[in-house]
């Protein structure tokens, strides 16, 4: 008896009891469906998160004050506010920096209520520089953002996001209106284009000033929060990240051994460390679907091994026929292989209609979600269905090899 | 003179476990020719079961000779026992012991899976055999949908698929009515007038005289072997042949 003919006796054994051999592969089903669905939305998720972040722009270079270790969180993040860096800092990066660098824009940020008339709206208030625009990639829809003399004068100019303008004027033209931020007057002179959430930041919910004004009026403080740059190529990164730390280091008046107070950090690094933070996440989600796969595993042997009690006497007379024991242990393994793998083509197919489904319904929510379906985890799916059947398939098709043919056939 | 079909010589056979040997046989001494229909009788724990699973080659003999064919057997490993069976005997059960989820047909060929035949002959072979006793129109009749006596011919027709040298029946009429008794006895009885070795083990001596030749055991001894003096002869009244 060749292997075929085997595979075409074990499918038959296996069509002519559907539940049991339903309720057999359930375990590889799931198992298998719970490997291909966890890789697919693990790599969706992933993507989700790095073009959040990449939509802030991969090739800019971001300075936040405050020393930090190499792959660990710069002091601000903590919490620790910093006083180091200035606004000077930022323009003598642009002034001595490489040409490399196109443009330079910096931040400092706090919340606060805004008036209009009666209506009150609480939001976040963004000091920035005139090549915000720039940095940022985006534009003004109406009116204009601030000039460079508003910016270094103080100018009490404020330029509105969408949902801010929503809020506060609806219908109404707002250029030209006043509003006031904590207690101050300030014109609107323009409304920014609406952008979404971008680095898990809601983009549209907040107002920008010139630095300035947000450092003297609304925060009493000299330093900056953050200083960004747009490196005109992704190659000339590192140079830029060099020369921003030189010039910092230089005006910081650092010695040689001590270390920066302050971080530079390109977008790519960032990808980086949340690429291997996303992928550890994939791994635990792949381990968690794996024991599934195995208590599958242990579901077949259960019942290959009830299988083979129940089919005693049938091994009995096929033994009693001149059945080889080698032909008795290929019979039942071939039968197990054959259930995990028809389980395993019934996981891998489920798998990926749930993924295309977890897409579909993602990117109908409007996030950023790509359908990755790996061939690696089609085949590791599949391969490791079929090797489940194997190896629970051997405890049970030796035991059934084993049988005496004799107490075989007399078993009730 | 030609050697005999079975030949055996102080055979003796006992089970071993660790607390107790259980001596089953204790030194036979027979021959059976090539052709001869021969009932081995005893009263059930005499041995005859074990006696036909030794030379069935199901079961392996303790000491003594065991010579088929002018091979001596007495010493084969599993496998080789199991290529014995699957070239030279046939067996029919008491309980018949056929595949409910497979076909009439699919039983008959079963011995066939183990051997180089190809598909089409074993459909072919099981086809005349099954049309030989009488079920060429049951061929995809599970056998849950037969009579007692039709399962039997199916068994029957399952031990000729490969040409056995001996047909081996183990009391094959012990779950039948006389009738369908009757027709087994009959399609026995009708192989061994072709040329066919039959052996049958029984407890009944009414059955056992269906044969030419009766062994008597007790007690794991011969006590008797002589030529059936007045033969029974089944008679089906051309049932079968419809």
């Amino acid at each position: 008896m060749n292997i075929i003919e085997n595979v075409t006796s074990s499918w038959e054994i296996i069509s002519r009891s559907k539940a049991r051999s339903f309720l057999t592969m359930l375990g590889i089903i799931i198992g298998v469906m719970a490997v291909i669905i966890v890789m697919s939305v693990g790599a969706g998720a992933q993507s989700l998160i790095l073009n959040q972040v990449k939509s802030v722009g991969s090739n800019l270079v971001g300075v936040l004050p405050g020393a930090s270790e190499e792959d660990g969180p710069p002091a601000t993040v903590l919490g620790i506010i910093v006083t180091t860096l200035k606004y000077d800092d930022g323009k003598a990066i642009l002034k001595d920096g490489c040409d490399c660098i196109e443009s330079l824009t910096m931040y400092v940020s706090g919340n606060e209520t805004i008036n209009l008339d009666d209506v009150t709206v609480n939001t976040t208030f963004t000091g920035t520089t005139a090549s915000y625009l720039d940095v940022e990639d985006t534009n003004v829809v109406h009116g204009r953002f601030f000039s460079e003399d508003e910016e270094r004068g103080v100018a009490r100019v404020v330029v509105l996001g969408d949902e801010v303008r929503e809020k506060l004027f609806g219908d109404q033209e707002a250029i030209g209106r006043r509003i006031r931020i904590k207690k101050t007057n300030f014109t609107v002179i323009g409304l920014m284009k609406k952008r979404g959430i971008s680095g898990f930041q809601n983009q549209d919910d907040q107002v920008f000033v010139p630095i300035s004004t947000a450092q003297k009026l609304l925060l009493g403080i000299d330093h900056v929060n953050m200083i960004r740059a747009k490196v005109d190529f992704p190659e000339n990164i590192d140079r830029a990240v060099e020369d921003m730390e030189s010039i910092l280091r230089d005006r910081h008046d650092l010695n040689f051994g001590d270390e920066n107070d302050f971080t530079v950090r390109s977008m790519a690094q960032g990808l980086d460390a949340l690429s291997s933070i996303t992928d550890a996440l994939k791994f635990f989600l792949v381990a968690i679907a794996s024991i599934a796969l195995i208590v599958g595993g242990f579901g077949i042997m259960n019942i290959m091994l009830a299988n083979v009690q129940e089919r005693t006497r049938e091994i009995g007379l096929r033994k009693a026929v001149g059945a080889k024991s080698s032909y008795i242990v290929t019979q039942f393994l071939i039968e197990s292989v054959v259930i995990t793998f028809l389980g395993g083509v019934i996981g891998i197919v489920l798998g990926i209609l749930i993924s295309i489904l977890v897409a579909k319904i993602a990117q109908f929510m409007g996030y950023k979600w790509d359908l990755v379906i790996t061939f690696g985890s089609i085949l590791l799916g599949s391969g490791v269905s079929i090797g489940i059947g194997l190896l629970f398939g051997i405890i049970p098709a030796r035991r059934a090899s084993k049988l005496n043919a004799i107490e075989a056939l007399r078993y009730e | 003179m030609a050697t005999s079909l079975i030949k055996v010589e102080k055979l003796k056979k006992q089970f071993e476990n660790e607390e107790f040997v259980t001596k089953i046989l204790h030194g036979l001494d027979f021959e059976i020719d090539k052709g001869e229909f021969v009932s081995i009788m005893g009263p059930s724990g005499s041995g005859k079961s074990t006696l036909m699973h030794i030379l069935g080659f199901l079961d392996k003999l303790t000491t003594g000779k065991f010579i088929f064919e002018g091979q001596d057997v007495s010493q084969l490993e599993d496998d080789q026992l199991a290529e014995m069976r699957s070239k030279k005997i046939g067996f029919v059960f008491q309980s018949f012991n056929l595949l409910n989820r497979a076909s009439a047909l699919e039983n008959v060929m079963l011995p066939l899976l183990y051997t180089n035949i190809s598909k089409v002959e074993r459909i072919k072979r099981a086809t005349e055999l099954l049309e030989k006793v009488g079920l060429g129109h049951r061929l995809d009749h599970s056998p849950n949908k037969l009579s007692g006596g039709e399962k039997q011919r199916v068994a029957i027709a399952r031990a000729l698929v490969n040409d056995p040298e001996v047909i081996f029946a183990d009391e094959p009429t012990g779950n039948l009515d006389s009738k369908s008794g009757l027709q087994v006895m009959k399609i026995l009885q009708d192989l061994n007038e072709d040329g066919n070795t039959v052996i049958l083990v029984t407890h009944e001596k009414y059955t056992a005289e269906h044969a030419k030749r009766i062994i008597k055991i007790v007690d794991g001894l011969i006590v008797d072997d002589h030529d059936v003096s007045k033969r029974q002869w089944a008679n089906t009244n051309g049932e079968l042949t419809k």
